[in-house]
């Protein structure tokens, strides 16, 4: 199924000031698109807006042809799921029951848990290798295994855009790929469409079918990793100096930052 | 469209993993069942046990074939009766009115009687009393209403401001302030009013002695629908026991939820509050009792909570009533008794920090 999903001169914050003013992006639908920038800048208020769950101040995000905020919430909930960036749980809640909370804008009144429920929460917690803690209380997990509940709640909204907030934090790097090549085989299998927030630019320009790179509430540059990832838009993007050189492994763009120190012979490079 | 996952095995039907929350649900139903049990045995002795001996013939008989003249038979249809029927919605009111703060402001800590809205709703009672002149539960019962939502009101709001919202801490604070102001409010006001000093020293205690007929029939339709919409906002709280963003990525309007329950909070702890004056503790202890028994699920907390509250408060006002020898103690202060200790062993409880 194809979804439009993009925002139009939205402008969103908290306080007096905006954090993202007058912006327009749109999703590309069946894609991966990964939000990059650096600590406030204004990407999960981006992804916040674009969920619904921050009140545009001017302009408005559309999701296939109407404003998000006129269609009915749970609607909303069976096309577009959202993991936010610190969610909470009641305290006590086992993992199995978690992650069937995100079966809810499934479930009515009137249809309460089906055999459909079962098998959206059994894949979703088979795909994050989360099925052998289903019994086990939430708070006695590590950071590392609850944020794979946690996307295993996310994806068991099986929902047709996914947007994840930092997804990988409190993954080790092993998990971080497997979580990475997870979403790509939904992106390819299901046509689901996945925006991330991620912070390692590496794996960011690898997973990527569309960037965006986002500095002070605007998007700067967006595009293919390829096409628009250099030293130029990282070192403006971050304040970094680097080096982009080809990853041996994709071939995409792998950014080596420099810092102050480690750095042997400034000329030599 | 199932998501089918990416990893290939297939999900093994009814496996038990994914039917989480009737995964215990055998054993809670049993629970609800030895509940209702206790519930019926409790309110049978409220209604027999008393400073008058009345035996089982004589309560049959009240029923069967009321007797006017006969004294003890008037006593438990006019007195005992309406008494453990007020009990027994009163109860299920604090109860779910404690649950439903808990849920909506995701804190532990919240209570009617720590918000100030018991507080807020006698305190309105009283001066619709004394000093506007208003005669009859049926009228002053709106004014504990309207006090109920007003300390709501100025709590929540008040708790809210600032970035991480309505936390314990204020919310605590902010209920203390409210209690304390409105407190000052019903004392001034029955000081300067001495002779209506003795008609209220019960009734600010918190008690149900003395709560005949009227009293039930006039709070008991109020009480009914705030726990009819009580019972079944336990999926709406469970939503929002995630979180305001997890709730509304989940398709939950939260506002209107939040609003909703609200309104069913002051309703409930309006019309407890004027049938049985401000009584603490059940509101805060029972939901945390029902969470220990049957987990974070909603659903069931509200049940157990409906069921386990007027146990507690029946049971604490025959303690009273067989523990001050001619005399009787107010539930409001057996509880208070009884329930201070179990408050502080709540607060050393490590699993009290999040809900
Ligand atoms: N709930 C809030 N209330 C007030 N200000 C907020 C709130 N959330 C974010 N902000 C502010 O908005 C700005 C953008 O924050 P945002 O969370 O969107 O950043 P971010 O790009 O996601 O950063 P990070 O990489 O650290 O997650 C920051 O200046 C932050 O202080
Ligand atoms: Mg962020």
């Amino acid at each position: 199924m194809t979804h439009e999903l993009r925002a139009e001169d939205l402008s969103l914050g908290y306080g007096p000031q905006d954090v993202v003013s007058h912006l327009d992006v749109e999703i590309p639908d069946g894609k991966i698109t990964v939000i990059v920038g650096a600590n406030a800048c204004g990407k999960s208020t981006l992804l916040r807006g674009l969920a619904r769950l921050l009140a545009p101040r001017t302009g408005s995000v559309i999701l296939d042809g109407k404003r998000v905020q006129d269609l009915r919430s749970v609607e909303v909930a069976r096309v577009l799921g959202l993991l936010p960036q610190t969610p909470v749980a009641p305290d006590g809640i086992t993992v199995a029951d978690l992650v069937g909370r995100g079966r809810y804008p499934h479930q009515s009144w009137f249809r309460r848990w089906s055999a459909e429920d079962d098998a959206a929460v059994a894949a979703a917690m088979e795909s994050t290798g989360t099925a052998e803690l289903a019994d086990r209380p939430l708070s006695a997990l590590s950071g590392g295994q609850r944020q794979r509940v946690w996307v295993a709640m996310a994806l068991a909204q099986d929902t047709d855009l996914v947007l994840l907030d930092e997804p990988t934090t409190y993954l080790d790097i092993n998990h971080q790929v497997e979580l990475l090549d997870l979403l790509t085989d939904l992106n390819r299998r299901h046509a689901k469409t996945i925006v991330l927030v991620l912070h390692d630019l590496n794996l960011a320009c690898r997973y990527a079918d569309h960037i965006i790179a986002m500095k002070a509430g605007a998007i700067i540059r967006e595009g293919a990793p390829i096409d628009v990832i250099d030293a130029a838009v990282v070192t403006e993007v971050f304040g970094l100096p680097c080096e982009v050189l080809p990853d041996p492994v994709s071939r995409t763009p792998m950014i080596v930052p420099r810092g102050r120190h480690h750095v042997p012979v400034p000329e030599s490079v | 469209m199932t998501l089918a996952h990416a990893r290939s095995t297939s999900p093994a039907p009814g496996s038990g993993v994914a039917a989480p929350s009737h995964r215990h649900g055998g054993g809670l139903a049993a629970g609800l069942v030895v509940l209702v049990g206790v519930l019926a045995v409790v309110a049978f002795v409220s209604v027999t046990l008393g400073t008058r001996d009345v035996g089982l013939a004589t309560i049959w008989k009240a029923f069967t074939d009321f007797d006017p003249d006969n004294t003890s038979e008037t006593v438990i249809r006019e007195l005992r009766v309406p008494r453990t029927l007020v009990g027994l919605v009163a109860g299920m009111s604090l109860g779910l009115a404690g649950a439903i703060l808990q849920g909506v402001t995701r804190n532990p800590l919240a209570d009617p009687g720590i918000m100030g809205i018991n507080t807020g709703a006698s305190a309105f009672i009283v001066v619709s009393i004394m000093v506007l002149g208003v005669q009859g539960l049926g009228t002053y019962i709106w004014f504990g209403f309207l006090g109920a939502a007003v300390a709501i009101f100025v709590v929540y709001g008040v708790a809210s401001f600032g970035r991480e919202g309505a936390t314990p801490v204020k919310l605590a604070l902010a209920g203390a302030a409210v209690t304390a102001g409105f407190y000052s409010v019903t004392t001034g006001v029955v000081m300067t009013n001495v002779d209506a000093l003795n008609e209220l020293r019960f009734w600010q205690v918190g008690s149900i002695a003395g709560r005949y007929w009227p009293v039930f029939t006039q709070t008991a339709p109020f009480m009914a629908v705030g726990v009819a919409v009580a019972l079944f906002s336990g999926r709406a709280l469970n939503g929002l026991s995630l979180g305001d963003d997890m709730a509304v990525a989940l398709g939950q309007r939260i506002r209107l939820t939040r609003s909703i329950m609200f309104v069913s909070v002051a309703v409930l702890a309006g019309a407890a509050t004027a049938a049985c004056g401000p009584i603490v503790f059940i509101g805060l202890v029972v939901p945390h009792v029902a969470r220990a028994l049957c987990g974070p699920d909603y659903r069931w907390v509200m049940v157990y909570t409906a069921l386990l509250s007027p146990i507690i408060l029946l049971s604490a006002d025959i303690i009273g009533r067989v523990s001050a020898g001619d005399g009787e103690l107010q539930v409001g202060v057996v509880l208070g008794v009884l329930g201070a200790p179990a408050f502080i062993a709540l607060v050393r409880r490590r699993d009290l920090a999040e809900l």
